[in-house]
């Protein structure tokens, strides 16, 4: 088919495109319900991973564990050193190392696993669990971590009412059920990877609830197809019921999905979704400004008096009496239809169509297999709206990639999916509902956010200096950060972001371990240039001297001068000396002033002594007030008189004190 | 030395008694079941007579060892009392409030280690290792979690469910330290807990214990002064080879 060659008006133009895009192209646009056969004969679902489905296959891991289990005995059998766990598929030296390793949480998952009959997890698996635990729930501290995951575990199981799959598989395939589309490929064996095959995509809604196993998935394509009897308007039109209710706006319609040949303007056109019967009411429910139902503000607030709000609660009684009325009248064609469709947000508003905890008589059954919500956004109750979504349910993307992007968008899609199982997104790979966009797009958008998000955590911790978490953050991104001298925030590389920060625990490790260019210049700068301080910039001089001949470290760099370890010591040691003199000095500062101190004390002890010598001497004047010092004072107050007198009494009485003394001597 | 025995005409003798190297518990009933203990064990042991919860099943209800015995929540105070004044002072008893609470179902052990069923409770696993002063490994047997059931072991050796991969076995005989052996009791029956209770010296097995299955156990638990070793290469692999 490759070599077929189609002669165009006598030219040779080129080889012919494939022919699955051609079938697709010629018979837009698709409409799910008539798809031609040719086609249809062609698709294969399409299977995320499909490339390396030999690797998660169950049987391929039995063989793992043969092989192993081959591998220990062969260990074994030379001399027993080896031990092994043949739950956890881990071997050991020593006996303890085994023994350790019994008590070890790991262990204990994985023999629950098997108790469970479920393959064991590895041990990075099994830490990246407990990491997700640690950081999704720290409330719970007390409880055993164990305990926590295994209960978490069985929850997500008995939401997914659990197959008979590996886990790891499961996790997929449960991701890939909340996909809103379930992607086709057109079958084509002369497609090679690089030439862009075709890819159809039918919504899952249109399905049967839950989701058919993977096998049987295109059956049912084919079994939901409108056959000929039913083309031909032979017998009643298979149809579908759609309601959207909101804000006090109701609208439903119920569609016929055979869609009908008219002719119209002399030309024959297909209309799809010819619609049998259809209504709209509006009531007025909520309330203007603030926005939400009376009823939930009734219910949050208490019951409002105020007129508006009397008016507002008839109005939803009203409203949600014509809707069951609208829908009792409708019971028969409510009751034929494939699919019936709802938007209704507001437990209030499911209340009111599916009937609510009091069991309300409902044509329809909350439980009703043929209840499918809108996989997509919509607007404000319309029928036009109605109409739209219809179209688009019904209608077939359709893409054209090649396997090597299709495999490119499955690989960011797992990434994506596979580390937070929980997080599954609703979008993913598969494009926006235009089909004509390419998928690739929005994927690779998807990926680049992703990427901002991991280089703008390491931006954050490089500029905290938290080195570790920088290490194991780069370890694990690694294709990330497979250049580490690439610019990674606003033109800046993590060098230089790492220097403006003064991060110099984090400089010397991307210097030296990760070898990072440090001539790259920032704005007008180097990051050495860039550094606020001097451990930043010894980081820099230190690496310089490791590696003189790895960079052109001053011109490049403009690092003035490399720094040896020694020298660093030196510095280091200059500033101890530094430091020790200071010491000293104060020391030397302290004593002195401490003897200062002293002689201070002992001068105004000799002092006091003297003046308590005197005071105690007999004393002929009146007035004694406390205290020796005060004596001196005691002049103060008197006259110039009197002051005269006492002053030569004193002066006296020294004199004679003198004497004394001299006598003595 | 391994005796055969019944209760009230069932083999199932492990479910109406518990045996370890310093007591023997049997249950009310059957005074020939009684007996036979008394008659191999009277001078050595106590062998009590007790219902726990007021079953007579308490092999499956209990479980211990010469250090201690555990008994579950539901058994009354009268009976914990009982057991008090007729186990030696050195046995330490202890009731345990655990959601599994047939704890000789879930729980295995000699004098210094214990198997337990891997959902056992954390705080229950402490217990374990301070009334029985073992050291605790969660684990199972040829798949099964009812470690009791499935297994019996003593100081000497262990005799474990007929379908225990050779891989497992060496696993688990490196963790307790002692030879195991797959075997069945009771003609074939591969609940071992049931039908063999052991301690150092001496085995009861169900009446309907075969001779070849009689002399597994003599061999794998030393009860007649054979080497280990002979076990281990000439029986060992003969079972292997019928049952797995």
């Amino acid at each position: 088919m490759g070599d077929i060659i189609v002669l165009y008006q006598g030219v040779i133009l080129e080889e012919m495109p494939p022919r699955s895009t051609e079938i697709v192209k010629s018979h837009q646009p698709l409409y799910a319900y008539t798809l031609p056969r040719e086609l249809l004969d062609l698709l294969k679902l399409r299977s995320v991973g499909a490339q390396d489905e030999d690797l998660d296959d169950g049987s391929e891991e039995g063989d793992e564990q043969g092989e192993s289990s081959q591998a220990q005995e062969s260990n074994d059998t030379p001399k027993k050193r080896r031990y092994f766990c043949s739950t956890t598929q881990a071997s050991f030296d020593t006996i303890e190392e085994l023994r350790m390793h019994f008590h070890s949480d790991w262990y204990r998952y994985c023999v629950k696993l098997k108790a469970d009959g479920k393959a064991p997890v590895s041990e990075e698996a099994f830490d990246d669990m407990m990491d997700e635990m640690e950081s999704s729930s720290d409330d719970e501290g007390d409880e055993d971590k164990l305990t926590q995951l295994m209960r978490k575990q069985t929850k997500l199981n008995t939401l997914s009412n659990s197959r008979e799959e590996e886990p790891e598989e499961f996790d997929t395939q449960r991701a890939l059920n909340r996909t809103p589309l379930v992607w086709f490929e057109v079958n084509d064996d002369n497609v090679d990877d690089a030439t862009p095959g075709a890819q159809l995509g039918v919504y899952r809604a249109l399905f049967p609830s839950p989701t058919p196993p993977t096998n049987e998935i295109t059956q049912h394509l084919h079994n939901f197809q409108l056959s000929e009897s039913q083309l031909d308007a032979a017998e009643p039109p298979r149809r579908w019921t759609l309601f959207m209710i909101g804000g006090g706006h109701f609208a439903a319609c119920v569609v016929s999905i055979v869609p009908q040949v008219v002719r119209r303007n002399k030309r024959t056109e297909v209309d799809v979704g010819v619609v049998l019967k259809q209504k709209t009411f509006h009531r007025y429910t909520t309330r203007r400004k603030q926005g939400g139902a009376q009823s939930s503000n009734d219910m949050a607030k208490g019951k409002a008096n105020s007129a508006g709000a009397m008016i507002r609660r008839y109005n939803e009684q009203a409203l949600a009496d014509d809707v069951r009325a609208l829908m009792h009248e409708w019971k028969e064609d409510i009751d034929a239809s494939e699919r019936i469709f709802a938007r209704a947000t507001s437990s209030a508003n499911r209340r009111i169509l599916f009937g609510g905890a009091n069991n309300e008589e409902c044509i329809i059954k909350k439980t009703d297999p043929r209840i499918r919500g809108f996989p997509f956004p919509t607007r404000r109750p319309t029928h036009n709206e109605l109409i739209r979504c219809f179209q688009e349910l019904t209608k077939v993307k359709t893409s054209y990639l090649t396997r090597n992007q299709l495999r490119e968008q499955d690989e960011a899609w797992l990434a994506k999916v596979a580390p937070k199982p929980k997080a599954v997104s609703t979008q993913p790979q598969q494009p926006a509902p235009q089909p004509e966009k390419p998928r690739a797009l929005t994927a690779e958008e998807e990926e680049a956010r992703r990427v901002q998000d991991i280089k703008s955590r390491a931006v954050e911790m490089a500029s905290k200096d938290r080195l570790e978490a920088l290490k194991t953050h780069m370890d694990r991104h690694a294709s990330v950060f497979s250049n580490a001298s690439d610019s990674i925030e606003n033109g800046s590389t993590l060098l230089q972001i790492a220097a403006i920060n003064n991060s110099h625990n984090v400089i010397s490790w991307l210097l030296l371990d990760k070898t990072v260019d440090p001539t790259v210049y920032g704005g007008n700068k180097t990051a050495y240039e860039l550094c606020k301080g001097k451990e930043s910039r010894d980081a820099f001089r230190i690496a310089m001297g490791k590696m003189p001949d790895r960079w052109n470290w001053i011109e490049g760099a403009r690092v003035p001068s490399a720094l040896t370890q020694e020298q660093l010591e030196q510095s280091s040691t200059s500033a101890r000396e530094k430091e020790r003199k200071k010491n000293l000095k104060d020391r030397m500062k302290e004593k002195r002033s401490a003897r200062e101190q002293q002689d201070r004390e002992q001068r105004e002890k000799e002092e006091a002594a003297e003046k308590e010598r005197i005071a105690n001497l007999p004393s002929h004047a009146t007035t004694n007030t406390l205290g020796g010092a005060a004596q001196v004072l005691s002049t103060a107050g008197l006259s110039g008189d009197l002051k005269m007198k006492v002053e030569r009494e004193r002066r006296a009485r020294a004199a004679e004190a003198r004497m004394a003394n001299l006598m003595k001597k | 030395m391994a005796v055969r025995t019944a209760f009230e005409n069932s083999s199932d003798i492990g479910v109406f008694s518990k045996l370890t190297n310093s007591y023997c518990l049997t249950a009310l009933g059957s005074t020939n079941f009684y007996s036979s203990f008394e008659a191999e064990l009277g001078d050595v042991i106590p062998v009590v007579h007790t219902s726990i919860a007021g079953t007579r099943i308490i092999g499956r209800l209990t479980a211990g060892n010469k250090n201690g015995l555990l008994v579950p929540s539901t058994t009354t105070d009268q009976e914990l009392q009982h057991l008090r004044n007729s186990l030696p002072d050195s046995v330490q008893i202890q009731r345990v409030e655990e959601r599994l609470s047939a704890l000789g179902n879930v729980i295995t052990c000699n004098d210094y280690v214990a198997l337990v069923h891997p959902d056992i409770d954390s705080e229950t696993e402490e217990i374990i290792a301070d009334v029985l002063k073992v050291e605790v490994f969660r684990q199972t047997v040829a798949e099964n979690v009812l470690v009791g059931s499935y297994c019996s072991l003593s100081n000497q050796g262990g005799l474990v469910h007929p379908k225990t991969s050779i891989q497992d076995q060496d696993e688990l005989s490196s963790l307790l330290q002692v030879p195991l052996a797959a075997g069945t009791i009771n003609r074939g029956s591969d609940v071992l807990g049931a039908g063999l209770v052991v301690n150092d010296w001496i085995a009861f097995t169900g009446q309907d214990t075969t001779s070849t299955e009689i002399s597994v156990i003599e061999a794998i638990f030393k009860l007649q002064g054979q080497e280990s070793t002979a076990v281990v290469n000439d029986l060992r692999d003969t079972i292997i080879d019928q049952y797995s």
